[in-house]
């Protein structure tokens, strides 16, 4: 029996032409968000080197402090020549190849793994398809998209007056990174049997190969032929608008062969919805403290707690490392200057604060999520299983909610202990940065409160509304802050629809704002537990 | 409402939107009997068991459900109640047991000499973390949640969709021996076999409304019976019987439908015609499901 299904569709790929067609529909609005999104940060961020630098001194400051300050090289990436495109080029490396491969990593994952682990592709299971089908039809997509994304910015290039043969290399370096970040995901969606392991593992994988490229970058001289080993520093390498190497292209679409290869060998040990590593078991019997609705939702948030905490622990201690001094070149903008004369604080010490304020942004994504916990609880049916025992509806939403509120509490804590540990650690800092910085970081704990509690209002009035609402709302107090800063905005209207805007150190118009949004954040919620007890669950 | 009686429902109404789910149901459960819910996918099961537990509130009716109103004494009837869902969904990084330990300890506290006792039963393994679990397995974790809880109503939505025959069998005694232990259990489900083996009482549900109530012997007694037979002359006489139905004639073999009330006419034709061969047996759970679904409005 088995012999006569390997000899029909054994290791084939019979039938992906026929996927692959039918992804593009699928994925319509994945595709054209990555492919318009990583298209429009390359040309953007180009566009914008050439106003940022006009002049042959600005650009000679801009190649110095790429030249002094590491963190430029680790993050982003070398500059080979102190012309307006390459500098733009250098600054466009990190957030192009990673939005790149971002796109090409969630692509190929949601249509093999996710379509296994849900059960649809069980579905097609009668089809004549063969066993390589899935992943060659997602490949075929991605790189196609790839190839798309590179011939974009290479005519965008040109037609914003770029010269032909660096524009052809910057598209190039872009369009491979979307095969390094698919031929990674190829095979990180073998080795696990679950969705958001296998998006981890892949891009954090492309994330890590960026970061060892720029520790041999940062090593400089003799210790740049580290850069050599992966994958990301050979694009770096190719050097657009700076004396071109081509050659250092050829090695990508070996590499991307030989992953997609290994990936399809190992679609043949496993079993349909099987990953190379079984699942783990857990515990036949629960520890004691798990005994309580509060105990189950810390337990659910446990994980992501713990990943943000220690990222955002990471990120603040080498920004206190670092220093204000670091960024006083960057601190060099209009608004900047402004706020520090308002405030009768030199520019680099505002930037310094203000960076440390902008992180109050991913700490409020990671709040939204958990506030909509019980929502997904609710959708998966896991919400029944308690609602329909002893758990009182209330009791079970403010038990989420209580974690909800936790948790930036908790990251926002991290991060101000972080960064004055950073300080104390460099050069400028002393031993009360560390009460100075958690005082700040904690101030902002309210605005984020807020916006929880918006989140939660949602889940009890529009269910089915409330991931939209609360990500919408997150969406326009950043879209403000970004707003009031270029002058698009009016400083009224971004103080009334943003709660960051009142925990912000400049536009802070009252000492009592902390506690105003704290109060407002428990009356929304008060209107949210309101109206989750008048409606159905599931709703 | 007497005390004999676990729910009382009359006149249940639901709408979602345009779609009417429930259109005045009416439900009777006597305390300590096993009580099927029969009903097509898409009949309002589900939603009236949902209203029962107080997690969807009817737009008109009235529930009473052991002595209370699932809405507002929601926290004091849910601790007499076990629930097992349709569609069982566990806590993806939960391991069976303690998904069985938390919930058990929700309600207060885990008799551990039964839970292991149910586990064994049902060949469950507590290791196994929820997004491992087969449909069926996760049901299997659901009931044992139920069946461990020591409460006086237990109400099962499909409790054996997902289950293997074996099992099944399982999941048969031990609700015999719930409902010898004393307890009323309430049970939806469109597996006429189940419902036949172990309900005391039936409703079948069609479209949101109660079309008929009662025991099998209540709901065979309003229907047809089939009857075979091999005949030594033609047939034909029987075919301007009033009260058959459905006849089939293949040579000297006939197969039709007869009406309670008509049994006593076809029987002596019958025998004027000459019978070689007979049998006559009452409706299976199936045929009165068919007969409800199909002439009422069809589906």
């Amino acid at each position: 029996m088995t012999s006569i299904v390997t000899r029909r569709f054994g290791g084939s790929s019979t039938g992906a032409g026929l996927l692959a067609r039918e992804i593009p529909r699928r994925e319509r609005v994945l595709l054209t968000a990555w492919v318009l999104s990583t298209i429009g940060l390359v040309l953007g961020g180009v566009a914008a080197a050439g106003t940022t630098y006009p002049t042959a001194a600005d650009r000679a400051d801009r190649w110095e402090q790429l030249q002094q300050i590491p963190m430029f090289v680790l993050f982003q990436g070398r500059a080979f020549a102190d012309t307006a495109e390459a500098l733009a080029a250098q600054q466009a490396f990190a957030v192009g190849t990673l939005c790149a491969a971002l796109g090409a990593v969630l692509l190929v994952v949601r249509t093999t793994r996710a379509e296994e682990a849900s059960g649809r592709r069980e579905l097609l299971g009668g089809l004549p398809l063969g066993r390589h089908a899935d992943l060659a039809a997602a490949l075929i997509v991605a790189l196609g998209a790839g190839v798309v994304i590179a011939a974009a910015i290479a005519a965008g290039l040109v037609v914003t007056g770029a010269p032909a043969t660096g524009s052809t290399a910057f598209a190039l370096v872009i369009g491979s990174s979307v095969w390094v970040g698919a031929s990674l995901a190829a095979v990180a969606v073998q080795v696990t049997t679950r969705t958001g392991a296998a998006f981890g593992l892949a891009f954090g994988a492309f994330y890590a190969l960026h970061l060892l490229r720029g520790l041999g970058a940062m090593a400089g001289g003799e210790g740049l032929w580290a850069t050599w080993l992966v994958p990301n520093g050979w694009l770096e390498n190719v050097r657009p608008f700076a004396d071109e190497r081509w050659w250092a292209l050829l090695p990508v679409p070996i590499w991307t062969a030989v992953m997609v290869a290994v990936a399809f060998v190992l679609v043949d040990h496993r079993d349909l919805g099987a990953g190379l590593f079984p699942g783990r078991t857990g515990a036949s019997r629960a520890a004691p403290s798990l005994r309580s609705v509060f105990a189950l939702a810390l337990r659910s948030e446990r994980s992501s707690l713990f990943l943000w905490s220690t990222m955002i622990a990471g990120c603040g201690l080498a920004m206190g490392y670092v220093g204000s001094g670091a960024m006083a070149e960057y601190a060099d903008t209009a608004w900047v200057r402004a706020m520090g004369v308002s405030l009768g604080v030199e520019p680099a010490r505002v930037f310094f604060v203000y960076t440390v304020f902008v992180f109050v942004f991913p700490i409020a994504a990671q709040a939204v999520s958990a506030t909509l916990r019980p929502r997904r609880e609710e959708v998966t049916g896991t919400g029944e299983l308690l609602l329909s025992g002893p758990v009182e509806r209330t009791r079970w939403a403010v038990a989420h909610l209580v974690v909800a509120l936790a948790c930036p509490t908790v990251l926002l804590s991290v991060l101000g202990v972080a960064v004055g540990t950073g300080s104390v650690l460099g050069t400028e800092g002393t031993a009360g940065d560390i009460i100075r910085f958690t005082t700040f970081t904690l101030s902002l704990a309210p605005a984020v409160w807020v916006l929880v509690a918006v989140t939660f209002l949602a889940f009890g009035a529009v269910p089915r509304l409330c991931a939209v609402l609360g990500w919408s709302a997150l969406a326009l107090g950043v879209l403000v802050e970004i707003a009031v800063k270029t002058g698009t905005v009016p400083e009224s209207l971004f103080l009334l629809t943003s709660p960051f805007a009142h925990v912000n150190p400049y536009y802070r118009t009252n000492d009592a704002a902390p506690l105003i949004l704290a109060l407002l954040a428990l009356s929304l919620i008060a209107l949210g537990t309101w109206a989750l007890r008048r409606r159905d669950i599931p709703a | 409402m007497t005390t004999t009686e676990a729910i009382r429902v009359r006149g249940l109404l639901k709408r979602f939107g345009r779609a009417t789910a429930l259109d005045g149901l009416n439900l009777t459960v006597r305390t300590g009997e096993v009580h099927g819910l029969l009903g097509p996918n898409g009949a309002g099961k589900s939603t009236a068991l949902r209203v029962l537990l107080g997690l969807t509130r009817a737009d008109a009716g009235s529930v009473n459900l052991l002595g209370g109103d699932p809405w507002w004494d929601t926290a004091t009837l849910r601790r007499r109640l076990a629930y097992v869902p349709g569609d069982v969904a566990l806590w993806p990084g939960l391991s069976g047991g303690e998904t069985l330990d938390l919930l058990g300890r929700l309600r207060g506290g885990i008799d551990e000499r039964r839970l292991t006792e149910l586990v064994d039963r049902f060949a469950l393994d507590t290791r196994v973390r929820g997004r491992a679990y087969s449909k069926g397995n996760r049901q299997k974790v659901a009931l044992v949640a139920a069946l461990a809880a020591d409460t006086e109503l237990l109400v099962l939505d499909e409790p054996t969709s997902g289950l293997d025959p074996l099992m099944e069998e399982v999941f048969r005694r031990s609700i015999t021996e719930e409902r010898d232990r004393g307890r009323t259990v309430l049970l939806s489900s469109h597996i006429l076999s189940e419902v036949e083996a172990l309900c005391d009482r039936v409703s079948i549900v069609r479209a949101g409304r109660t079309v008929e109530s009662g025991t099998l012997v209540d709901l065979r007694h309003l229907s047809r019976v089939t009857v075979t037979a091999v005949l030594t002359s033609s047939p034909s006489a029987l075919a301007d019987l009033a009260g058959t139905h459905d006849l089939e004639v293949s040579g000297d073999r006939v197969r039709l439908l007869v009406e309670p009330r008509s049994l006593t006419e076809l029987c002596s034709r019958l025998a004027s015609l000459g019978v070689r061969d007979l049998t006559a047996h009452p409706p299976s759970l199936e045929e009165l499901f068919l007969r409800h679904y199909d002439t009422t409005g069809g589906t």
